[in-house]
């Protein structure tokens, strides 16, 4: 049976009408990580021993076979958020997600690569050396979640974990050709993710197809008394959404997003697919989201400033690297120092400066209230449309290298996705083509706070038409 | 706003962590560059906006204070960086 070419639900229905064996299955997966890992660098750590089906466990996606993102935390395993400073540290619990992956049936096969504690958008910044692109390996897989988005495009898994913190699962999706799931903020609890943003980090999935990262959304989400900011909103009966029907859907293009820095390439794929969608019986009208011009810096600040709060508790007291020193703060410095990578000292030393005395009001408050703006639009526009279609990523992958000498080059490849997670909306990208030079592109859907039913239903429709994320890239 | 040598070892003391001295300059020149581009929200008028520390609207959330067991304290006592017995070995506190 062609395991490569069935999705995760699939899989999971035919081990249900014992069609396949779940140790088919999973050797299958195994087998593809151990041959093309060397390569890729996707996977940080392959258990020796599956995690799961759990006895009693049931679900859609029951026996299927994923990666979890180095940042989410397993009982008994280790979690390094790509990080020397956390080498060697086990968690002594189950995140939230992962319990609820387990009573799913779910099978972990391991942990994937990242960006060290979610800062990039190239999967470059990681201890344990880059990620390659499936699809190009002198390219970036994107990131933070790169090495999540990559094995699910090259066939390692049929489904993997990421968070979003600012495009952080999206973009790599869009980088990858893959599903990538970001949902509201609040709908998947936080509990046993190693925090980034508070404010802003959701874990979502990356899939194959929309249909997968559906029934996977629906095991992840739901109130949780362990995270204090998640949702007592009742869950929607997300697979009810998979339906081909966008007639009368009304869509907003937003102006801002369409202008000079946007790849030629890119514009044209995404205005394909808004042509299909078109035939398909939506209406597409320009709207403005007035100041998506200040969300990057505005993520900037604020990101930089969560951050530098949460990663405070890296000092070698606790738990991981320590340096040892007679003197209390030469511990702190110097296992810091020698712990985090230029990254994340650069994003600690961005938000410790915005939040120091003389600063603070100057730009983590303002940014605070340009947050508010950002919100407002979002507001305003879901008043008369039902989602915002827009690019997910202004250029296709780049090359590993490319942006690494430039922070805000770098940073300015969010551009797209960043105001989601200012306004805590949810947000997909999925496949929507690729450039001549066979690269993949992705179209970012988004949607009212707690509608991820609605972008459900366009994703569906859209992949009723297309068979972009049906490829393969080529097993060089 | 240039961020200097002087400004980027403050901010370096502040959050607690050593710099060489070249990563200094190296430091200095790039948080410059991303506080020039960040100062870009000025050009906004936000007097009479509200701050949002959060994408929703901010509720205290509570829970009764009740003393529960945490189910692995092994596994906590396996993750300190030194140990003595069931103790975590930290550097002196008090000087």
């Amino acid at each position: 049976m062609d395991l490569l070419n069935l999705s995760a639900w699939q899989i999971s229905a035919k081990l249900k009408e014992k069609e396949l064996a779940l140790s088919e299955v999973v050797s299958f997966f195994r087998a593809r990580i151990e041959r093309l890992n060397p390569r890729l660098n996707a996977v940080v750590s392959l258990f020796d021993t599956p995690l799961g089906p759990e006895k009693g466990s049931d679900s859609n996606l029951w026996g299927v076979p994923l990666l979890i993102k180095d940042n989410i935390c397993i009982k008994d395993r280790q979690a390094t958020c790509a990080s020397k400073i956390l080498k060697g540290f086990t968690s002594p619990y189950d995140a939230t997600v992962i319990e609820r992956i387990k009573k799913a049936g779910l099978v972990i096969l391991g942990t994937a690569n990242m960006d060290e504690f979610a800062f990039g958008s190239s999967c470059e910044n990681s201890c344990y050396g880059p990620t390659r692109n499936p699809w190009d390996h002198g390219r970036v897989p994107g990131g933070s979640s790169g090495g999540s988005a990559a094995a699910v495009a090259a066939g390692l898994v049929p489904l993997a974990l990421g968070s979003d913190t600012g495009g952080s699962i999206r973009q790599p999706a869009s980088l990858c050709g893959v599903v990538g799931f970001k949902p509201t903020y609040g709908r998947v609890s936080r509990y046993g993710l190693v925090a980034f943003g508070s404010s802003l980090d959701q874990i979502g999935s990356l899939s194959r197809d929309i249909a997968d990262a559906a029934h996977l959304l629906k095991i992840l989400s739901g109130s949780d008394a362990r995270d204090s900011t998640s949702s007592q909103r009742p869950v929607d009966d997300l697979s009810a959404s998979l339906r081909d029907d966008v007639k009368g859907m009304k869509i907003g293009l937003p102006r801002q997003y369409f202008v000079r820095g946007l790849d030629e390439q890119v514009k044209a794929r995404v205005e394909e697919a808004i042509a299909l969608l078109k035939a398909k019986g939506a209406a597409f009208t320009e709207i403005d989201l007035p100041h998506t011009e200040y969300a990057v810096a505005t993520y900037y600040i604020l990101a930089s400033c969560e951050a530098s709060s949460n990663l405070s508790r890296f000092d070698g007291i606790k738990y991981g690297r320590r340096v040892s020193d007679k003197h209390l703060i030469s511990v702190y410095r110097k296992t810091r120092k020698e712990g985090f990578g230029n990254e994340a000292k650069r994003r600690i030393m961005l938000g410790t400066f915005s939040l120091s005395s003389g600063y603070y009001d100057a730009y983590y408050l303002k940014a605070l209230k340009v947050r508010t703006l950002i919100k407002k639009d979002f507001q305003e526009a879901f008043k008369k449309y039902d989602a915002i279609v827009t690019p997910t990523s202004p250029t296709p992958a780049f090359a590993i290298g490319e942006k690494a000498d430039d922070p805000l080059s770098m940073y300015l490849s969010d551009i797209y996705t960043i105001s989601c997670n200012l306004a805590g909306i949810p947000a997909v990208s999925i496949p929507c083509g690729f450039t001549k030079e066979g690269l993949p592109i992705g179209l970012q859907l988004i949607a009212d706070n707690f509608a991820e039913s609605r972008l459900i239903n366009i994703a569906y429709a859209y992949q009723s038409a297309t068979d972009w994320h049906k490829r393969f890239p080529k097993e060089l | 706003m240039s961020i200097d040598r002087e400004a980027t070892e403050h901010i370096a003391r502040l959050a607690r962590i050593d710099l060489q001295s070249e990563e200094i300059d190296y430091y200095a020149f790039q948080l410059s560059k991303i506080v020039s581009y960040i100062a870009k929200i000025d050009e906004l008028d936000l007097k009479s906006v509200p701050a949002s520390f959060s994408p929703h609207t901010e509720t205290n959330v509570y829970r009764d204070d009740r003393v529960c067991e945490f189910d692995n304290r092994d596994g906590l006592i396996k993750i300190f960086p030194a140990s003595q017995e069931d103790f975590i070995k930290i550097p002196k506190v008090i000087e």
